[in-house]
């Protein structure tokens, strides 16, 4: 065996240990910190559905308040693809569901005992940002807010439920050059239920 | 089955290189979804580490990870890819064609870590595997090579198996139900008649557990039944593609095929 022959043995063998470590997080959270220091993402998450797989579509609803401060109608912002028979070889929307998903199960799940630490998260920041851009900006329209809801298919009789609601978020407008996005109070909602939407 | 090391490294570099440019062309096809003013926007994903955040760091990544840049990125892993898949190559040109593509799966990761899979894992895993072995090719760097992405596609099996042995949910068949349900991964169709036939529904998941579970044992399996475990590998994971839309997980599982059926013949 040569040097590089026994380099790769040795270093491979060291991330296979490391890999096999992680899978025991579940088990054991402290071994999750190798996770910290993998940014590249090498350390595999192999659980794939299990022990517990979300068993709901995530939903993502915007709606924007005037200079009056009345809200507008909740639009569905981004809600599950739907499904095609060529998805077998060929399902883009897939990915881009997936990030969005992945991240508002971050909200959701987010500390209710520190709203002001949701808001600054870095989820929070990237779904209020999409929430922004969505939104038809004029010299009416002052905030925006998200909700992020769930619902269980088509073949339940379960309503949707509101999971977590935004506080409302400042828009920067034109004649309003220094209005910042992102200026709100800190009484973010985390709703249960069958979703009281009163923030 | 016989099967060479040279061969079967050549079947796992072609197939995952086949799933690489898929994933790539799905990305490239929804350009829009890694725009600033997406939620995958790099404007807001640099904030995740401090030294990204702003400073000489974040100053080169954004050159690369930025709208339209990361677009680039994608499209080199997908040529790099496609080049790979139809041309035999060897030597430098080969394995800087591998690094290209680890790179742009590694980086992925390192821009936003939501929104990954469990394919993106094994592209990752096997392309630095190969680009490692391709820097210095020789018999020994080959089955090491081999050995180590058959060693983690069993890890995966192992762990994805003995996570759902272990759920309460799995073993009484409602995880399977709940996800077949959803509009996201699910199956009308199937969902309605598998919630019609409990006992199915039950022991589909528990099997589907147990299965996964004993994979590994497929590097002890007398030759004879290497092929039909790793055929009915395949059929799950297009079931799968058929069923949840997981297409990708077709190509990173069968990539690793070789490598397994190679270290368990051998």
């Amino acid at each position: 065996m040569d040097g590089w022959a026994a380099g790769l043995f040795v270093v491979l063998s060291v991330w296979l240990c490391l890999s096999v470590l992680v899978q025991l997080s579940a088990a054991w959270p402290r071994l999750g910190r190798l996770w910290r220091w993998d940014a590249l993402g090498l350390l595999p998450q192999y659980h794939f559905f299990a022990p517990s797989p979300v068993r709901h579509d995530y939903h993502l609803l915007v709606r924007t308040y005037d200079q009056a401060g009345i809200a507008g109608a909740w639009f569905e912002a981004m809600g599950p693809p739907p499904r095609r028979p060529w998805n077998i070889v060929w399902n883009p929307d897939r990915r881009a569901y997936k990030s969005l998903c992945d991240l508002m199960q971050v909200v959701s799940h987010g500390s209710s005992n520190s709203p002001r630490a949701t808001q600054l998260s870095l989820p929070y920041l990237a779904i209020l940002n999409y929430a922004c851009a969505v939104v038809r900006r004029d010299h009416v329209t002052t905030h925006v807010q998200f909700l992020l809801a769930v619902s269980h298919g088509p073949l339940t009789d379960v309503p949707p439920q509101a999971v977590f609601l935004s506080v409302p978020h400042r828009l920067t407008n034109i004649d309003d050059p220094l209005g910042r996005a992102g200026d709100a109070d800190h009484r973010d909602a985390r709703v249960g239920g069958r979703g009281d939407l009163v923030p | 089955m016989i099967l060479s090391a040279v061969q079967a490294m050549r079947i796992t570099e072609m197939l995952a290189s086949a799933g690489v440019v898929i994933s790539s062309l799905e990305v490239l096809a929804r350009p829009r979804w890694l725009a600033d003013t997406s939620w995958n926007s790099w404007t807001v994903h640099r904030l995740r580490y401090a030294s990204t955040a702003g400073g000489p760091v974040e100053s080169a990544l954004t050159v690369v990870f930025a709208y339209p840049q990361i677009l680039g990125v994608v499209a080199a892993r997908a040529l790099s890819a496609l080049a790979i898949l139809l041309i035999p190559l060897a030597g430098p040109a080969h394995a800087a064609l591998l690094a290209v593509v680890a790179a742009g799966l590694a980086v992925r990761m390192l821009r936003s870590p939501y929104g990954g899979e469990g394919s993106d894992q094994v592209f990752c895993i096997v392309f630095v595997t190969l680009a490692a072995v391709a820097a210095h090719p020789s018999p020994t760097t080959i089955k090491i090579g081999l050995w180590f992405i058959a060693a983690q596609a069993c890890l995966a099996y192992c762990t994805s198996g003995i996570s759902k042995i272990a759920s309460k949910v799995w073993w009484n068949g409602s995880a399977l139900l709940g996800v077949l349900r959803t509009r996201s991964w699910g199956n009308p169709a199937l969902a309605a008649w598998l919630g019609r036939h409990e006992t199915v529904n039950r022991w589909t998941s528990r099997l589907i557990g147990i299965t996964e579970a004993c994979f590994p044992l497929v590097l002890l399996a007398p030759p004879s039944l290497v092929t039909p475990i790793l055929l009915a590998g395949l059929l799950f994971h297009l079931v799968c593609a058929a069923v949840m839309g997981l297409n990708c997980f077709v190509w990173a599982f069968a990539a690793t095929y070789a490598a397994i059926a190679f270290t368990a013949l051998n």
